[in-house]
């Protein structure tokens, strides 16, 4: 009884690592970590099911994955503990990557299609929702931004847009996509790029150097010098103070942003997949943990969809309000 | 008639930020390799840090160049924005490709210090970001 139950956790905690483990390609020498290349695909998935992971791997012949044998129906899943850091340089998430990138195409292919069918004079309901959202960026931009720039409504409906997008794809059912690439042989897919820290802090270091060139643009290298070392306190003997109060502040916002939206998102994706352990839950052959597990589900996506329009709007009115600081004088 | 001055200001613009770039690589490079001659930055001879700086700076430029000649390399005479989008997301991936595979190359084979590869590069990053702002006068 106990074995079982510990093969169970130990069946879960796999599961969970697996779901929360992205695609990841060392640069230095092109392997994808955490996963090994086996010489036969389907015999390795059959061997799994009566044999333990380090036998199958002695089995196939298991060798260190490399990113050209990705789709070659070759590469699982090897996880081992300590060999998939968060942050490393020279480490490249490649689902991630390619995941924000298609998403972004998908942005620019949508209102190109909506602004030539507008231009041809046609009125749909898909039109009417471009609009809709166009001008909803643009009355946030124009009762937030008091400067006149070309730029600001652009990039708020691109970060808003871009972030929806990568936010909604939580919503797809955690295993689905997994497995489908799974079969295929690339190891890991992890689909959320905003649950990714990387792409988060990505968009929010964007952000923070869009607004060191707006205070340099609009105030100056004066204005800017004295906006960190001159307030709060006006007077040179609290430099250093002031210095530090607002160097902080400065560098809080790049941080609070990316950290605020991956936090949001990850903790959704981490539910999601923990309602699907509910669904191993099989007593005496019931399974009940399929129907309490896809009653949770519903209700936590009804909710979550909630959390991904409201994070993508608070990422675009923070940005619109940190550049709109940068680019008016305080009094 | 237009468009065409339109799209060779656009051309101007897009060969000016390159040459501005190119010139940012050599000052970084010229900085790296006076930071170590002077403080020395290296303790492993067998990587130069100005070279470094070089190779960092060359990872950004060189993709960026192929972005840059197909997204506004064809001439249009007419209102096709179809092909310019599609020559934008083709020069897009082609971009992302070459810079994984040049980080790649580098790391693999260049002897290099890897974190003034990765400011070079940032800084890089960041140029064509101000050097947009700065030349491109709608902003």
């Amino acid at each position: 009884m106990a074995q079982a139950v510990e093969q169970q956790v130990n069946e879960t905690q796999e599961y969970i690592q697996h779901h929360l483990h992205f695609l990841q390609v060392d640069l230095t020498n092109g392997n994808i970590l955490n996963s090994q290349k086996v010489s036969d695909f389907d015999g390795y998935q059959e061997c799994l099911k009566n044999t333990p992971q380090k036998d199958c791997l002695v089995k196939f012949n298991a060798e260190q994955c490399s990113i050209t044998d990705l789709g070659t129906r070759k590469c699982v899943a090897v996880i081992e503990e300590g060999k998939s850091p968060l942050f490393d340089f020279k480490v490249l998430n490649l689902d991630s990557s390619i995941i924000s990138i298609v998403l972004g195409f998908l942005f620019i292919g949508i209102f190109y299609l909506a602004v030539k069918q507008s231009l041809k004079d046609k009125h749909s309901k898909f039109i009417t929702a471009i609009e809709m959202i166009v001008s909803f960026v643009n009355s946030n931009v124009e009762s937030i931004f008091n400067v006149k720039n070309k730029l600001i409504a652009p990039l708020s409906l691109t970060v808003f847009m871009w972030v929806l997008f990568m936010n909604i794809l939580d919503l797809i059912p955690v295993d689905l996509i997994p497995k489908i690439f799974t079969q295929t042989g690339i190891p890991f897919v992890r689909l959320v790029p905003s649950a990714d820290v990387n792409v988060t802090m990505g968009l929010s270091v964007s952000i923070f150097v869009l607004i060191i060139i707006y205070s340099l643009t609009y105030k100056g290298v004066s204005g800017f010098v004295k906006d960190y070392t001159l307030h709060p306190f006006n007077s040179y003997w609290f430099l250093p103070i002031n210095l530090l109060l607002e160097g902080v502040s400065l560098l809080s916002k790049p941080i609070s942003l990316g950290l605020r939206l991956f936090g949001n998102m990850y903790a959704g994706e981490m539910i999601f997949i923990l309602i699907t352990v509910f669904f191993s839950f099989i007593p005496a052959g019931i399974p009940l943990g399929g129907f309490f597990g896809g009653a949770i589900d519903i209700v936590w996506a009804l909710f979550h969809i909630l959390i991904i329009f409201l994070q993508a709007f608070i990422f675009m009115i923070l940005t619109i309000v940190y550049l709109a600081m940068a680019s008016t004088e305080e009094d | 008639m237009d468009k065409q001055i339109e799209r060779l200001s656009v051309k101007k613009m897009a060969s000016y930020i390159l040459l501005i770039q190119l010139a940012v690589i050599c000052v970084i490079s010229v900085f790296f390799y006076l930071a170590e001659k002077f403080f020395g930055l290296t303790p492993d001879v067998s990587s130069s840090a100005g070279f470094s700086a070089f190779v960092g700076g060359m990872i950004y430029l060189i993709p960026f160049t192929v972005y840059t000649v197909l997204s506004i390399g064809r001439n249009l005479t007419n209102n096709f924005v179809a092909l310019v989008l599609f020559d934008f997301i083709v020069g897009f991936i082609l971009k992302f490709v070459l810079v994984i595979g040049l980080f790649f190359v580098v790391f693999k084979y260049i002897p290099t210090v890897h974190y003034i590869v990765f400011i070079s590069f940032s800084v890089l990053f960041v140029t064509q970001w101000i050097a947009l702002i700065v030349l491109n006068s709608r902003y």
